[in-house]
Parts: C-alpha cells; structure tokens; sequence
C-alpha cells in the first residue's frame, strides 16, 4: 500500500493497567474483576470510578467493546457490564508492550536490582 | 450498622454522584465486591467501601461520557466540588500556611466545643430527668431571705397545691454503713413522691411508697448503683437484705440507675457523690417548723404552665398566712435555672473569652488569605477576562475559607476531646454533673457550625475584595495596587484585632488582681498548721445528750495524747466547709420585731478553738472545760454581732438564746474578732459560738494541730478514736488548707484561662499588626525605593512605614479601651474589691499591647529603610 498503515493509539499508564487485565480476564472482565486484577497484581488501591472512567474512555476510542449480562441477586438484582478487547485495543496494547520491552531490554539487572 | 444498610447508605450516596447509566454496574460491582470483602473481614471490606465512595465523590466521572452527556450532580454541585478540589490543592501548595491555618483554628474552634459541651451539660440540659423544664424548685421566703423548708411547710405546701404540681422533697444525710468494715458515706432523705417528681427509675427492686415517708414505718434505704457494684459486688440479692446505717437497721428496697449521684447536680460531684437514700421519717415532733432543711422539688402537671405554678404558690402562701399558720412566702424558681445559676457567670465568661479569641483568629486568617489573594491577582484578572463570573470567583475564595475551617474543626475536635477530659477529671466548678460533660451531637452540631461560619467570615473578607476588582486594572497593576482597597480591609481587620486583645488583657489582669486582692484578705483566722476529719458518734453512742459530750471529751484527751501532737479541739462546721447553721437569735430584754431580729452563724466549739484558729479573744474570756452541762450556760459571740446587735453597749454578761424551742439562755462571756465563714469573699456575718459540753452534738469535726503530715496521723487518730468507738469508719484526714483553697478554685480557673487566652490574644495582634505593616511595606516596594534613590534617608523611610503602624495601633487600642469598659461590667461579679474601670489596669494593657505591635512594625520598618533602590526598582518593572 502505498500509504502508511495508521500507528496504534497511544496509551496512557492506567489504560495500559485497564487493557492488560481485560486481555488476562478475557471474556470474564467487569468493572469489579477489571479493579481486583490491577489491585492485586500491581498491590496498588484502585477505584471502581477509576476503573469505569478509564474504561469508557477507551471504549470511546473504539479499543474495547462491552455488552450487558443478565441480573444476578448477589449484585442486588443489577446487570453486570463485560468488556472485552477490540483488534484496534489488542494492537495498541501490544505497541505499548513492544516499545517497553525495547526501551527495558539490558536494563533488567538495573531496573529489578535492589 | 449492619453490612446491608452500611451498603445502602453508600449505594445512595453514590447514586447521587454517579452517571446514570454507570449507576447500576458500579453499584453491583461494589456489592458484589463488597460482600466478597466482607467475608473476610468485615472492617477492611467497610474502610475498602467508603474508600470507594469517597474517590467516586471527590473525583466524579467526567460529564462527556459517551453513554450520556450529562450526570445527576452536575451544576452547582460539580462546579462547587472543583472549587473544593481547586482549594485543597492550593493549600497543599503552602504546608507552612495551612498548618498554621489549622492550627490557630483548632485552637479556636476546640476551645469552643470544649465550653459549649460544657455550658450544654450546666445550662442547658443540666438534669438527666425527662422535662426538666417542668421542674421547679420551692424554696421558703423568709425577710426577703430565701431559705430551705422546714417539714411541716412541705406537708401544708403538699396538701394545697395537689392539683396543680406533685412535690417531693429531701435534705443531706452522712451516715455510717456498718459491718466489719465501716464505711462512711453521704446521702440524702427523700420523699416517696421525690422519684415520681424526678421520674427516677430504679434498676433493680422499687422506690418509696407514700406510707414510708412517716416516722414510724418500716426503715427502707435505695442504694446508688456504685455502692451496689463497690460493696455488694452488683449481687442482685441485695434487694431485701438488711444494712446498718449508723447502727440502725434499714431494708434495701431498690438500686438506683447508674448516673445518679444525687438528686440536684450541686448536690454532690465526683468529690462526694451520694450512695445511699432513706424515707423521710419525719414527724412535726423530730422536725418543727423552726427548722428549716429541706430542699423541695415540684414538677408542674401537664396543662399547668410555670407562671399559673408560680401564682398558685403565692396564693397557698398567702392563705398559710392568713391561716396563721406561717409568717414566711414561697418563692418558686426553675430548677434549670437553679442548677445552673452557680456556674452561669463563669461559663459566660469563658465562652466570652473564648468567643473573642476565635474572632481574633478568624481575623488573621482572613488577612493572610488576602494577602495570599492579593498574590494571585493576575490569576484572579486572567480567569475574569476569561469569563469567569465575579461570583464564581468569589466562590471560590468563600469555600477556601470554609475547606480551612473544617480542617481546624475536625482538629478542634481532639482539642476539645482533651478539655473535656480534663475537665472531668479535676472539677474545677461546682453543679455539673460531669457524665453529662460529653461531646454529643449538639457539641458536634456546634463545632460543624462555627467552622462553617467562621470559614465564611475567613472567606468573605477576600471574596469581597473579589467582588470589587476590574480584570483590566488588576491586569496592569499587579501588586502594585495592594494597598488599596484590600489595604483598607486589612488595616479595619487588624483594629478589630487590637481591640479583641485590649478587652482580653483588661479582663485577665482584671482578674488576676481581684484573685490577688481576694487571697490578701484578712479570713479572720490561720489554719495553715491544722488537719481536719469529720466524727459522727455512733448511735450507741448518741443516746443521751451527756454521753455524747463524754465521748467527745475521750476522743479529744486520746487524740491530744498522740506524739506530735499539740492540741486537739472541735467545732460543728468548719469555715469554709459549708453547711453552717444561721438563724435567730433572740436576745433577753430586747422585743422581737421582724426588723430587729438578731440573726447570726452558730457554730458549737471546744475550749482552745480560738486559740488553735489564731482568733483573737477581744473581750472577756474563751470557754474553759468548766464550763460543762450543769454550769451556767455562757457564749461567745464574735464583734461583728456585738457591733450589729448591741451597738454602743457592753456584750458581756447579756443574755441571749441560742437553740429553737428551748428555754435555756446563755450569758455572753466573750468577744472574738469576726470569721469569714462562708467564703474569702463573703463579708464576715455575726456569729455566736458556745461549747460542746453545753450543747451537745453528735457530729463534730475534729481539728487538729501538729507537726505530723496527715498521711502519718492517720492510724493513730483511727486507733485513737476506734478504742472508744469502735463501730466508727476511718477517718479522712485533710488539711484545713486544702479546703479553703478548694473554695478558690473556680476563681483560679478563671484567672489561668483568662492569662493563657490574653496571652494567645495579644500574640496573635501583633502577628496581625505584623503582617498588614510588612505586607503593605512590600507592595510599596516601588515608591520606597524611588524615594530613597532621589535622597530620602533611611530614617525617613522608617517612619513613614512606622507611621501607619502607629496608627493601626492607636485606632485599636482606643476602641479597645472602649470595648473592656463595656465588657467589665460583664466581669463584675467576679471581681473582689476590685474595679472594673480600673485605670492602671487599663493604662497597663493599653502599654502591653502598644509596644507589641510597634515592636511588630518596627521589623518590617527597618526591612523598608535598607532598601537598595537598583534593586527595587529593577524587580518591580518586570
């Protein structure tokens, strides 16, 4: 082709956290399993609202997609709302891997050191 | 709560913040989450919730969302939560500023909290009794006097007014409790109708009937709930069990609730709280009309308002009257009002002086946020040319303000916490019940108030100036303009503060010097050498009048035989103890008309009591031991009764009458000089003193001279009296000194609080003074400098900069001087010989702070007279 394929989005740290725990739920990824994943993984407290923000920002920029599950009486009679990773999503994430990779690799003895 | 409504309560909370169509999954997330959470660990899934709201709150999700433009709470709501947001961040910004900003706030607001807790538990709800406004206290009028009721009043009063108030009444008791180990406690008599007045309720058992108020019922007692957990250990068995009560036997019928220490807060603090309650058992036989000792209590029927209470006292009192039955009236008064009326000067005081310092802090921290407004000016111009609205400019200084306050008042809490702590634990006034001394939701209602008031007075000080500003003119001007109108406020708000220290420093000196002059008061005796214990004989013991004197006498002799010891005597009321007894005093050959009734103290003395007390005998002799039952009855009476009673005649050898409704008359055969009795600031009233072995008593204190410290005497003054009593309790010893010195406690509060508040007071003005003379000193960088760089000395540039401190200053004070005259009238009953316009006082005050806040401007002064001219110039044209 001659024109230049369009590059992937660039994404900024906490959506980067948000895509990559949607990748790793894949289709079990809600706001409240989106938020536990991050928690856990990264020991840092994250806010559901947070979650949700990032998410609709990136559900606007077309890298996720979400759809809406059946009520359940452990949430109180609410519907859960799923989400899952878009190929434009899926590319971005990896852009970010790939230049952090890049960026990081030699420097692993210093980054991980004491 | 439980985790449900716990979830509710935030689930509503954030269904107000939340987008709507965010609303339902957030919501489920958070309850799937939250119980998830909870079954680990209940706490850290509630802290792990709130969290959750809180951030969702604080950091709403943004408005252009792509599932729906708008949220609920957007409007004034959000623009208001951006302009917290925008606050918080700018005083994050200066640390310095917001600490001392929230300090000087705590300080201010916890020291409010602190006194409007405790005014609330002493004015405002001072009785732990279901409506306590309907509660009067009935009180026997006497010659313009008022004075206690005597038990046959009570009874008419009882009869007559049925249908409009229930009555009960009651009076102090002490008594031993007996068994293996005495113990002495206080009490109190009270009518069976008493609890029904007080709507008092027993935790375990019943209360009094009706039956056992007389004489010759069955002897019933209601014991306090901490005698019932301290002596019988809460063992629910104690109702129906017999005590001795100074050897009598009473059956405990009921345990009263926890709280109640007696039936009026003055009653008995946690110094002397109540532990046991007996029937009245009074007849017109053990208590005649003469003697008045009861305290009477009435709660006005439903329907009956206070004023129709009151009407119909008056009118049993004037049908007693015309029934020949009494001379006296009846004066009825709110028992709140009553209750309250001992601390009521005090609390308003403090609470002035409270009141004061929080506007004084207030002020500074309005004028360092102008000063900090005036920094941000060009921000201020750009967001106005920009189309901020002035009122959402404004805004946002207001809420500033109030982001402070409410940071200072959080902090004021624990300040407030700590006062009230300690308050409890030393008492230092009388009356209050001090389980009520909490803070409460009214305390907290209050605190959340004044910091959401004085925030805005904080706020509104630069918000006005806001209010007035041009974006064109702020824009070309910079600082340079400063001094202008915002100048103007800052000087008016730095005089008020000037002024605010003057009525503080008046006020503490004020009473600083009454305490001085009061402690140099002559008391009319020195009782620095002496310790005191109380001693009630047993009943065995109190039997026959003769025997009581004995027993005193043996006690006395053992107790004087002690090594160390010098000289023991006795006397029925100590001064400064409280509880005398005054009344009539007819003396022998002068008619009794109302207005000549001779009436004064009596106090029933051993030989060597004048002695032991340093007072003088001016006339005549002391009592000897011989003066003893089947002698000549003799007294002596103080000059005071001499001087008021028998003016212009010789005392000695007059008769007189000492006792009610006896025959016998006492020849006076001494004069001593006058006693304070009642207290350092009650002038000393006549007084008639005769011996113990004439009229005897079953319950006197012992005083006793000695070297030895009263930790040591004390097992041998118990071995003393216990090997002629052996049923009697230990003995607490105290120093005669401590006790009058507790009787200057309240004053002593006032004068530290007073000190420590003038000082904070006069701190803070001169900061204030500080502040406006530098500031303004600083924006007048430009012209200082283009007048010292075409020749003016450093001198000059002094004291043109010192000339408007001084007349900030002068201002102030002088309405400061105003203020204290005015506020001094406030103060006049807490001051002893002591004016409240007292000049020096005024003049030295006016100095302190004079040379405070000159010395405040003479800092920034002399940073304006070494100004290089290059340099300000240059730094100001940028």
């Amino acid at each position: 082709m001659w024109w230049k394929r369009s590059s992937p989005a660039v994404l900024g740290e906490f959506e980067q956290l948000v895509l990559l725990a949607v990748l790793r739920l894949d289709d079990e990824g809600y706001g409240a399993s989106i938020q536990r994943e991050i928690e856990e993984r990264t020991r840092r407290p994250v806010s559901l609202n947070a979650a949700y923000t990032t998410l609709d920002r990136l559900e606007r920029k077309r890298l996720v997609r979400s759809w809406i599950g059946e009520p359940t009486a452990q949430r109180g009679g609410r519907r859960r709302k799923h989400y899952a990773l878009e190929p434009r999503g899926l590319a971005a994430i990896r852009f970010a891997y790939q230049s952090f990779r890049l960026m990081t690799a030699g420097l692993e003895r210093r980054l991980e050191g004491a | 709560m439980t985790p449900g409504s716990f979830f509710r309560l935030h689930a509503w909370v954030l269904s107000r913040r939340l987008p709507v169509a965010w609303s339902e999954f957030v919501q489920g997330d958070l309850q799937e989450e939250f119980s998830r959470r909870h079954a680990v660990s209940c706490f850290r899934a509630r802290v792990w919730l709130t969290w959750q709201t809180l951030a969702c709150v604080l950091r709403p999700p943004p408005a252009t969302s792509i599932m729906e433009p708008k949220t609920r709470g957007d409007g004034p709501v959000r623009s208001l939560m951006q302009d917290v947001r925008l606050a918080l961040r700018l005083l994050r910004k200066s640390p310095v500023f917001t600490a001392t900003a929230v300090l000087t706030l705590a300080l201010g607001l916890g020291a409010n909290t602190s006194i409007f807790s405790i005014a609330y538990a002493a004015i405002l709800r001072p009785l732990p009794y279901a409506e306590p406004e309907r509660l009067l206290i009935v009180r026997d009028m006497q010659d313009a006097n008022e004075t206690s009721v005597s038990y046959p009043e009570y009874r008419d009063w009882r009869e007559r007014s049925a249908g409009i108030a229930e009555i009960g009444a009651y009076a102090g008791a002490a008594f031993t409790v007996g068994g293996s180990d005495p113990l002495a406690v206080s009490g109190q008599r009270a009518s069976a109708s008493l609890w029904r007045v007080l709507g008092v309720r027993p935790v375990l058992g019943r209360l009094f009937t009706d039956e056992e108020d007389g004489a010759g019922a069955e002897r019933v007692v209601l014991i306090s709930h901490g005698l019932w957990q301290r002596r019988y250990n809460g063992d629910p068995e104690v109702v129906g069990r017999t005590i001795l009560l100074d050897d009598v036997p009473y059956t405990v019928v009921g345990v009263l609730p926890q709280g109640f220490r007696g039936v009026l807060p003055r009653d008995g603090g946690a110094a002397m709280p109540r532990d046991v309650w007996i029937s009245l058992q009074l007849t017109d036989q053990n208590a005649p009309r003469g003697l008045h000792f009861l305290t009477v209590v009435a709660r006005v029927r439903p329907g009956v308002t206070l004023d129709r209470a009151r009407d119909h006292f008056a009118t049993i009192a004037a049908s007693l009257r015309n029934d020949r039955r009494t001379e006296h009236g009846i004066v009825t008064r709110p028992v709140v009002e009553y209750v309250a009326s001992g601390s009521r000067d005090v609390l308003l005081t403090l609470a002035a002086a409270f009141a004061g310092i929080l506007l004084i802090a207030t002020a500074n921290l309005a004028n360092l946020l102008v000063a900090r407004a005036a920094g941000r000016r060009t921000e201020v111009a750009v967001r106005l040319a920009l189309g901020a609205t002035r009122s959402r400019i404004a805004r946002q200084f207001l809420v500033e303000g109030v982001t402070l306050t409410i940071f200072g008042g959080a902090l004021g809490l624990f300040v407030a916490y700590g006062v009230l702590r300690w308050f409890v634990a030393t008492e230092p006034l009388t009356g209050i019940n001090p389980d009520l001394v909490v803070l409460n939701a009214p305390a907290l209602g209050f605190s959340l108030t004044i910091a959401l008031v004085s925030g805005l007075l904080v706020g509104s000080v630069p918000a006005w100036q806001a209010l007035r500003s041009h974006a064109r003119g702020l824009l070309s001007s910079g600082l340079r303009s400063a001094s202008g109108a915002g100048g103007r406020l800052r000087s008016a708000v730095v005089v008020f503060q000037l002024a605010t220290a003057v009525v503080l420093l008046v006020s503490a000196g004020l009473l600083s010097l009454s305490l001085l002059r009061l402690l140099a008061v002559d008391k009319g005796f020195d009782a620095s050498s002496l310790v005191t214990f109380d001693l009630a004989l047993s009943r065995e013991m109190a039997r026959e009048p003769e025997r009581q004197a004995q027993t005193f006498e043996e006690i006395l002799g053992r107790i004087t035989g002690i090594p160390g010891v010098e000289r023991a005597v006795l006397v029925d009321s100590l001064p400064f103890g409280g509880g005398g007894v005054s009344g009539h005093v007819p003396i022998e050959g002068r008619a009794v008309t109302d207005a000549r009734r001779a009436t004064a103290e009596k106090r029933i003395v051993s030989a060597g009591y004048f002695d032991a007390l340093r007072i003088p005998v001016t006339q005549g002799r002391d009592f000897t031991d011989d003066d003893r039952h089947g002698t000549t009855p003799v007294a002596v009476v103080s000059e005071a009764f001499a001087r008021r009673h028998l003016p212009h005649e010789d005392p000695i050898g007059r008769r007189i009458q000492f006792a009610w409704g006896t025959e016998d008359t006492q020849v006076i055969v001494g004069v001593v000089g006058d006693v304070r009795h009642e207290g350092l600031d009650v002038p000393p009233e006549p007084t008639v003193y005769v011996s113990y072995l004439q009229r005897p008593s079953t319950a006197l204190a012992v005083l006793i001279e000695s070297t030895r410290a009263p930790a040591d005497l004390r097992a041998t003054v118990q071995d003393a009296v216990r090997r002629t009593d052996p049923t009697r309790p230990v003995p607490l010893l105290r120093r005669v000194n401590d006790l009058i010195g507790a009787s200057l406690e309240p004053r002593r509060v006032s004068v530290i609080v007073a000190a420590a508040f003038a000082a904070l007071a006069l701190t803070l003005a001169c900061l204030g003074v500080y502040g406006v003379i530098s500031f303004a000193a600083a924006s007048r960088t430009r012209e200082i400098g283009i007048r010292v760089a075409v020749g003016a000395t450093p001198g000059e540039v002094l004291s043109l900069v010192m000339k408007q401190g001084v007349v900030l200053t002068g201002v102030g004070l002088a309405l400061g001087i105003g203020g204290s005259l005015a506020a001094a009238r406030l103060l006049r009953s807490h001051l002893f010989a002591t004016s409240p316009a007292d000049p020096v006082m005024i003049a030295s005050a006016a100095a302190i702070l004079g040379l405070g806040a000159l010395a405040a401007t003479l800092v920034p002064a002399r940073r304006a007279s070494r100004t290089d001219p290059v340099r300000a110039l240059r730094d100001e044209s940028v």
